[in-house]
């Protein structure tokens, strides 16, 4: 088990380096640098701006050295926890970040109960009452929600809110509320916001989960021990949630990890979409701008986000399931 | 000197008022108790008085304050409010009538650096300031100010008792800190800079006089001041500043770096910024202490910023209650669609930048729903062309350089189309001219453009460059012509390239588009190697008076329209680069001449005049769609905004010249 973590530990880390050395040769792939975009956004509002005054932001930053220069002075700092500061927002990246990570985190757990406390029961449901109505009913919409694109939902269901529900969009709380301290109401407008993106995220997901459980049920219903249960008169209820469902789980439990991923990657284009306070915009407009150090540290989170997700599952499938050997 | 404030002027007609309502005594009407614009009473500028017009014309000030203070003024944390005035206060008429206070005004910028500048001009002072017939300047933090002789040098007189938001006395000291300690200090600024004169510097004279002076005459410098050089501020409190400094504080360099800096050069870097809104950034900004209206509240997070007014402004209205009225500016960050949604929902007050003219219609349906006007006052002037006349190429130099080619071009622009396609009809046919010159005649604006392609036709025709049988025009030797245009969205929109382009072919010139970066654009524009350089507007006068090169050849520094090497020859008096042609070279000494005349002298309007003519006459810059008004949202619960204003553009300032600190919410 210690050799398994370890050796999984070492993976992460060489994977997390070789991603922030392609990241970092991406961006740099880009066009125009960090002080080009300053300036055009500048002129774009009218300004004047000198050929000097660029070249006085490149030597402030240190553009102007070589690549592999900037990639080793990034990458020295940020071993030691230091990420820098942002070049737009002007601040230690760490703080412009955790501005953001509890929102993007919030988001990210409040999809992922959205989608198990949905899924589990329409998946025993469909899985027991097979090819009825309702079976029906959820895979229709299963399958629907599948194929939607999650940006496209997003829009859809903003401009729904906004038209007929007067919600202010963008930002997860109505502009009265966004510089109030915490009350009850704060709290409702926060949870009346919250549903439009944990729909969207969780929309996909929820799908392949009740698939998944539909079928993990099924496959159990048919075995010999339910019908040796049934037959000793066990309540048709206690019995399926005593035995077939809590085997279903095992695997569906087992992809939280892989969920977890999946809504962290996803979270980025759905908070652009909605202009969600989380990383999403932060993460394109740092992309954007090309500044580096930003764009760098989130490129950095998001996958480590991702590594640990995955490695959560590895975990979990071990410790859940006993078929699984290590060597 | 019309600039000057003439004091003993003041006091004559104060004199003759005092005089002339003892005479007539109680048949003379009162004053009101608030006079506002349309009954001003006679002052040296228009909409303000100093306190001693003030006073001639009978106007009896006692001064009160926002309740917002009062908490913390009876709680002896903040002085009163006669104390915290400046014992010169400027009184500022309102549009309509002395506000009340209270009340928040929700805007919104794109992001930190981006889109902010109408919201700091809500807040923004400056020394002085240009009234809102955009010609007038007029006092603000200074009291009046007075040329030497050859506009080598200007002495500000700063009101008397002036503090920074934080109650600290503001002064001379704090010019001067500006200019020896940050603009002259080669850590901090390496690069020297001419925005405020040739090598400026400054000099205390007394407790309430600071000279600025210059090795070259620049008398454009309180026209720059007050409108494009508004964002920046020639002063910067040095009480707080100095402790940054190496040159004052021995330990700036120990405290920088245990503050995670290399040295205090890179924090003050950091933490002062020549744009002044980059200055409430961070959480340093709540600590600066500034002159604005509204001074940074809460630390500014990727959402935004929240300012709250100024205990210390310097302002108050005509019945003697301190400006600004309005307690708080929230400053939302939000991108560009959301923008307009926020509009819609009728979350946001005023918003001038980055309205565009294509979302009028969208927006003018929420109108009623969400409460607010669309005002429509001149904003840019549309996008212009130039063909590259000095390219690289010798061939396509000499069809670009042949007048009768540009002129052919003007000819064959249908610029109604473009006004109808991308503009609703609401922007005006324009040869490319600066916008609203004072020194313009009408009829420059209609030079050669109108759409003729017979006359295009016959212009290109007698170049010689004859047309094939499949209708495609080819250079005069017979060989294939082609126009190659290689532009970025950031200089000209798709649409615009797509509808030229079109007209070029109209005419059988062969042309091929191509999307690429600005960057590359703007090398191969400074390589000369580029065909066609686009902009897509053509700065108002106070910028040409701060910089008159922008309507000489090669009108942009950072993106070169043609002319490059031309540039380098009048920079370096004919050592580098290539020599211009006659015309151009006249260009260059005119504008020479022009930054050591005053504007608005028949001399500056002569050079101006001339400027004009050189550029029509020689085709340089071609114009399309002028004149387009720029969509202003503004709440009907908000209060003294002006409804007629003429312009809304970064060159004036944006909202700086309607004087915003007089805004009010209606209850």
């Amino acid at each position: 088990m210690t050799r398994f973590f370890t050796r999984r530990l070492l993976y992460t880390l060489a994977t997390l380096l070789l991603v922030s050395f392609v990241s970092f040769m991406i961006i740099q792939a880009a066009p125009g640098d960090f002080a080009e975009i300053y300036a055009a956004k500048k002129a774009d509002s009218g300004a004047v701006i000198s050929a000097a005054e660029i070249e006085e932001v490149r030597r402030e930053l240190g553009l102007n050295l070589p690549w592999y220069a900037q990639y080793g002075r990034w990458l020295k700092n940020a071993l030691q926890g230091d990420f820098g500061q942002s070049w737009t927002w002007r601040r230690p990246v760490g703080e412009v970040i955790g501005e953001r990570l509890p929102l993007t985190l919030t988001i990210a757990f409040a999809t992922l109960f959205f989608m198990y406390a949905v899924s589990v029961p329409i998946g025993v449901y469909s899985a027991v009452r097979r090819y009825s109505f309702g079976d029906h009913a959820a895979s229709f919409i299963g399958y629907l929600s599948l194929a939607i694109p999650n940006f496209l939902l997003a829009l859809v269901l903003m401009y729904l809110s906004q038209k007929h529900f007067g919600q202010s969009v963008g930002g997860l709380f109505s502009p009265q509320y966004s510089l109030a301290p915490w009350s009850w109401d704060k709290f409702v407008d926060l949870m009346q916001h919250l549903i439009v993106p944990v729909i969207v995220l969780g929309m996909a997901g929820t799908a392949f989960l009740i698939r998944a459980m539909r079928a993990a049920v099924l496959d159990e219903l048919d075995k010999m021990y339910v019908l040796s249960a049934k037959a000793s008169g066990l309540s048709p209820m206690q019995l399926l949630l005593r035995y077939p469902v809590r085997i279903a789980l095992v695997p569906i439990a087992a992809t939280l990890g892989w969920r977890l991923t999946y809504v962290i990657s996803g979270a980025p284009i759905v908070g652009v979409v909605l202009s969600l306070p989380d990383m999403g915009p932060l993460f394109l407009g740092s992309l954007l701008n090309q500044d580096m150090p930003l764009a760098g540290a989130l490129i950095f989170l998001y996958c480590a986000l991702t590594i640990i997700g995955t490695f959560l599952s590895d975990v979990l499938l071990v410790a859940l399931d006993p078929r699984i050997r290590l060597e | 000197m019309w600039l000057s404030s003439d004091k003993t002027g003041w006091r004559r007609r104060a004199l003759v008022l005092t005089v002339f309502s003892a005479a007539s005594g109680a048949a003379l009407p009162a004053l009101a108790a608030c006079p506002a614009v349309a009954d001003a009473p006679a002052s040296a500028f228009p909409a303000q008085l100093e306190i001693e017009e003030a006073a001639a014309a009978g106007l009896a000030l006692t001064f009160t304050e926002n309740p917002l203070f009062a908490a913390d003024v009876a709680a002896g944390k903040l002085p009163p409010v006669k104390d915290r005035l400046p014992e010169q206060p400027l009184i500022e008429l309102p549009y309509e009538t002395c506000g009340t206070y209270g009340g928040t005004i929700e805007g919104t910028s794109r992001s930190a650096e981006s889109g902010t500048a109408d919201i700091l001009s809500w807040r923004q002072v400056a020394l002085v300031q240009i009234a809102d017939d955009l010609v007038t300047i007029v006092p603000n933090v200074a009291r009046s100010w007075k040329w030497n002789d050859d506009y080598t040098a200007i002495t500000f007189e700063l009101r008397r008792g002036h503090k920074w938001s934080d109650g600290s006395p503001f002064g001379p000291d704090d010019v001067v800190f500006y200019f020896d300690d940050i603009v002259n200090n080669k850590d901090i600024s390496p690069e020297p800079t001419r925005e405020w004169g040739v090598n400026a510097r400054a000099k205390k004279i007394d407790d309430t006089h600071v000279e600025i002076s210059f090795d070259a005459p620049f008398p454009g410098l309180l026209t720059y001041m007050a409108t494009s050089g508004s964002y920046f501020t020639p002063f910067a409190p040095r009480h707080y500043f100095e402790k940054l400094h190496g040159a004052y504080n021995a330990n700036a360099d120990a405290e920088a770096k245990a503050a995670g800096y290399e040295n205090w050069t890179k924090r003050f870097d950091d933490v002062w910024d020549k744009w002044m809104d980059a200055q409430t950034l961070t959480a340093t900004g709540l600590e600066i202490p500034t002159l604005e209206s509204h001074v940074l509240e809460l630390e500014p997070t990727t959402e935004q910023r929240l300012f709250k007014a100024n205990p210390y402004y310097f302002k108050v209205d005509s019945s003697g209650q301190q400006l600004p009225y309005i307690d708080r500016v929230h400053e939302r960050f939000l991108n560009a669609d959301l923008q307009l949604l926020a509009i819609l929902n009728g979350e946001i007050d005023f918003k001038a930048q980055g309205t565009s003219l294509q979302n009028y219609p969208t927006m003018q349906e929420s109108t009623e729903k969400s409460g607010y006007e669309i005002l429509m006052p001149a904003g840019a002037s549309g996008p212009i062309l130039a063909f590259n006349i000095t390219h690289k190429d010798p061939k396509l130099r000499a069809i670009y350089s042949d007048l009768r080619f540009r002129q052919a071009i003007s000819h064959a622009i249908n610029r109604e189309e473009i006004n109808q396609v991308s503009y609703f009809d609401l922007g005006t046919p324009t040869q490319a001219l600066p916008p609203a010159l004072s020194f313009s005649k009408p009829e420059d604006s209609k030079y050669m453009i109108e759409f003729d392609l017979d006359k295009a036709n016959a212009l290109l025709d007698e170049m010689g460059m004859k047309k094939g049988a499949d209708g495609v025009r080819t250079f005069p030797d017979g060989s294939p012509f082609t126009i190659l245009w290689e532009y970025s969205s950031q200089f000209a929109a798709p649409e615009f390239v797509k509808l030229m382009s079109d007209y070029f072919k109209s005419v059988g010139l062969n042309v091929n588009t191509k999307e690429q970066t600005s960057e590359a654009t703007r090398e191969n524009a400074k390589s000369a190697i580029s065909d066609i350089n686009t902009e897509w507007d053509i700065p108002y006068e106070p910028t040409l008076i701060a910089d008159v090169n922008l309507y000489t050849p090669y009108y942009s520094e950072i993106s070169p329209l043609f002319g490059v090497g031309w540039r380098q020859w009048a920079n370096s008096k004919g050592a580098e680069g290539e020599e211009p042609p006659a015309w151009a070279k006249e260009m260059y000494t005119l504008a020479d001449e022009w930054r050591t005349v005053l504007p608005g002298t028949p001399r500056y309007a002569e050079i101006g005049r001339r400027l004009i003519d050189l550029n029509l006459e020689n085709m340089t810059i071609i114009g399309t769609v002028g004149n387009i008004p720029k969509p202003i949202i503004v709440k009907g619960q908000l209060h003294n905004v002006k409804h007629d204003m003429p312009v809304v553009h970064f060159n004036y300032g944006y909202i700086y010249p309607y004087r915003p600190e007089q805004w009010f919410r209606a209850k």
